[in-house]
């Protein structure tokens, strides 16, 4: 065996990206038969963990299944619901009663026959909105309808979905798991000082109470803190509040009027004069919280918008204030050492991206690692790139949900300054303008977010290119045919799926089956 | 349309059982639950397929006794074409219904809208001076103990789902220009079966498994029975 192996990978901090990385890692290496590589987790039993919002994507259900952990059993230790998408309530403009859906499903697939050009041309009808057009599922969410039954099997959707969870709890299953099912070596105390070699690497940390803990290959789930990366290893860090504005949250967990109250099949995201309030549905209860820019909205007022939103039962309720500091390492691994999660980047949770990254970053270390130290240089190079990729292309996401809106307050008007929209980002608008977005504006593999997440926000926006000429989309036939189709399983599937809330309970008392 | 409630000395004093009522209440049904009890005698008329429970998802064993939904070709005015009919075709208009989930205790229901009940007099009486007649006792009897065998063939599908030798097949039927696509109905699988782990298999010997295995495994061919009784 050559000092030049990797065999020890040593993950600091726990909560949800220390673990969920540990029990991929930890999977893929197959690190419970002895001699194959060696998952350490070091987690301050004194730091409480910051619950990176409650929302997953869709990627999740394949990443548990993976794990070997059973759905019905994540569900009920993590509180979970469905998740079938956001609903962007007032997004569009100050007016009352605008909305539109953000959805996980289209019935058709866009690159196959791009439905978009037909709708915008008039031919699914003219008042009908985008997302209803290509898709049942604003209908089912609407009604509240789970995305299967009690029939379908575990993982699997009638519509495909994702969850809403409770973080504390779920970082509490993963660990259960890591440590008894996949052979993970969990140490608990505090780092004191992180030491490196001669070369710049880390060369191991030191503990409290575990003496020092050795390792080839370090990931730093520190969160903010960036203990390795950006402490010991003295990383810079890029902010990107010029972009996006907000930089506080406050949040209140609201209990269920009643034990059978319905559950929300989606994400509530309600635009606010300086930011944004998320409301997502637990089994036990629901989440709410504000996004919002300080230099817009003093922190008491933000305070009272939040609970004026919830309404009276509120009054009782406490409140927790986060500050957050969005931007992200100019390099997320950096020697022999890793960050993921709130260590490497943050971006406002507004479309649930950042347990996903921590998916795509644990899955790419699992698939890249190489097995010398001498090979890490080029491993670090490509993990960097396709992360530079993969933060940007969602902080231009993000921005556009603001760049595209008509609200009128100081914040949203400051938004839409051209200093602070990305030059990526221009272009692209700039380009759908005159093109509607398709399949090539999607070129890359680890695109994070898919051309149809683009259709659903623009077109939900009422962003439309100024013309589309007569002469081209000419297979309305077609069009028509498919429009009729997605309506005609619409119906289908109101009267078939049963509610959310429902669907959870029999999932407590029966489980879904693994066939 | 069904309505189960349960027996009541009072309510139903009066109600009267007709034995000879025919299979009106399976007419429609292409699928009859099984007991793990009956697997060797239904495998010489029928397919035995496993399938999910509408309303919990839990694996039912049933005896296929059609080939599309609402058919049953074993049932042909008021007369049962095959040599074996399942004891759960029997047991109507009684059911017996635990109660509690984890109970052992048993309440008997009757449905209500069943044609072999009448209010007339006709046939056996259910109740003399409100006590159970010998025909309820008798009838009520079969249908505890049908629960009962109904609960071991429960322990033995979860069995059979954690050793993974059930899986999901759809049965496509073709005969000549006729063809059928049945779905939601799962099947032993042999390959898996031939695939177990030794250990994994003797405690299916030891359990006294392996005789219903193999006779759900032998029953697929009774599809050619169905085919033919389609003609």
């Amino acid at each position: 065996m050559s000092s030049d192996e990797i065999n020890t990978i040593v993950i600091v901090g726990g909560g949800t990206a220390g673990w969920l990385t540990a029990a991929n890692l930890a999977k893929s290496f197959n690190s419970k038969v002895p001699g194959n590589i060696k998952v350490k987790l070091i987690e301050s039993p004194d730091i409480p963990t910051i619950g990176v919002g409650e929302g997953t994507w869709p990627t999740m259900r394949a990443t548990l299944a993976r794990l070997g952990i059973k759905e019905s059993h994540f569900l009920a230790t993590c509180n979970a619901t469905f998740k079938q998408g956001t609903k962007f309530i007032g997004w569009q403009n100050d007016q009352h009663h605008n909305q539109y859906y953000h959805l996980f499903t289209s019935i058709f697939d866009p690159t196959q026959f791009n439905l978009a050009p037909y709708w915008l041309k008039g031919v699914a009808g003219q008042s009908v909105p985008y997302a209803s057009a290509v898709s049942a599922q604003s209908a089912l969410v609407e009604l509240g309808l789970a995305p299967k039954k009690i029939t379908t099997k575990e993982y699997e959707g009638i519509q495909n979905y994702a969850y809403h969870l409770d973080a504390g709890k779920f970082s509490e299953l993963l660990k259960e798991h890591s440590i008894h099912s996949l052979g993970v070596e969990f140490i608990s105390a505090n780092v004191t000082d992180v030491n490196l070699s001669s070369d710049g690497s880390i060369a191991n940390v030191q503990t409290d109470t575990h003496n020092k803990i050795e390792g080839d290959f370090f990931i730093d789930c520190t969160g903010f803190k960036s203990l390795l990366l950006g402490e010991a290893l003295g990383v810079g860090f890029t902010s990107i509040k010029d972009t996006l504005l907000t930089d506080h949250a406050v949040t209140i967990q609201v209990p269920y009027e009643h034990e059978d109250s319905p559950i929300n099949a989606c994400t509530h995201s309600t635009a606010q004069d300086a930011g944004w309030i998320w409301d997502i549905g637990l089994t036990n209860r629901r989440g709410v919280g504000y996004v919002y820019s300080s230099q817009h909205v003093s922190h008491e007022d933000a305070e009272a918008t939040l609970r004026q939103y919830i309404g009276d039962s509120a009054q009782r309720l406490t409140a927790r204030k986060i500050k957050i500091d969005l931007g992200y390492r100019n390099k997320f691994w950096h020697k022999n050492c890793v960050a993921v999660g709130l260590s490497a980047a943050f971006v406002e949770p507004l479309e649930a991206s950042a347990i996903f990254l921590i998916e795509a970053a644990s899955n790419m270390i699992a698939d890249q690692l190489p097995s010398s130290r001498q090979a890490l240089q080029f491993a670090e190079r490509k993990f960097n790139e396709s992360f530079m990729f993969r933060w940007s292309k969602t902080i231009d996401f993000i921005k556009m949900h603001y760049v595209l809106s008509d609200r009128k307050s100081p914040f949203w008007q400051d938004n839409k300054l051209s200093s602070t929209i990305p030059a990526s980002l221009k272009n692209a608008l700039a380009s759908w303008q005159e093109q509607s977005v398709s399949a090539y504006d999607f070129a890359h593999v680890y695109e994070p977010f898919p051309m149809e997440s683009y259709q659903y926000v623009l077109y939900g926006m009422g962003n439309k290119p100024k013309n589309i000429a007569a002469n081209r989309y000419t297979d309305i036939d077609k069009a028509k045919a498919q429009f009729a189709q997605v309506q005609k399983i619409t119906e289908h599937l109101i009267k078939d799926l049963p509610e959310q809330r429902a669907l959870l309970n029999k999932v407590a008392q029966y489980g879904f089956n693994t066939i | 349309m069904t309505t189960i409630v349960p027996l009541d000395s009072q309510k139903h004093q009066s109600l009267s059982l007709i034995s000879n009522a025919g299979y009106a209440h399976i007419q429609q049904s292409h699928l009859l639950p099984l007991t793990v009890h009956e697997f060797a005698m239904a495998a010489t008329n029928f397919p035995i397929v496993f399938v999910k429970d509408a309303q919990t998802g839990q694996f039912k064993a049933c005896a296929l006794v059609g080939l599309k939904p609402e058919q049953n070709l074993f049932s042909k005015n008021s007369q049962w074409l095959g040599s074996y009919i399942p004891e759960f075709a029997k047991l109507h208009p009684f059911v017996a219904v635990k109660t509690e989930a984890n109970s052992d205790k048993y309440v008997i229901c009757i449905d209500e809208s069943s044609e072999s009940l009448s209010q007339k007099g006709e046939g056996d009486k259910l109740f003399n001076d409100s006590v159970a007649s010998e025909v309820l006792t008798q009838r009520g009897n079969a249908a505890v103990a049908w629960a009962q065998k109904s609960d071991l063939t429960d322990a033995f599908i979860r069995h059979l789902l954690e050793v993974e030798i059930i899986q999901s097949q759809s049965l496509s039927i073709s005969k000549e220009d006729q063809s059928y696509n049945l779905t939601g109905c799962y099947v032993v699988n042999e390959a898996a079966l031939n695939n177990l782990d030794p250990q994994v298999f003797m405690s299916l010997k030891d359990k006294g498994y392996l005789a219903p295995i193999y006779a759900a495994l032998l029953s697929l061919n009774q599809v050619g029975n169905l085919l033919k009784l389609a003609d």
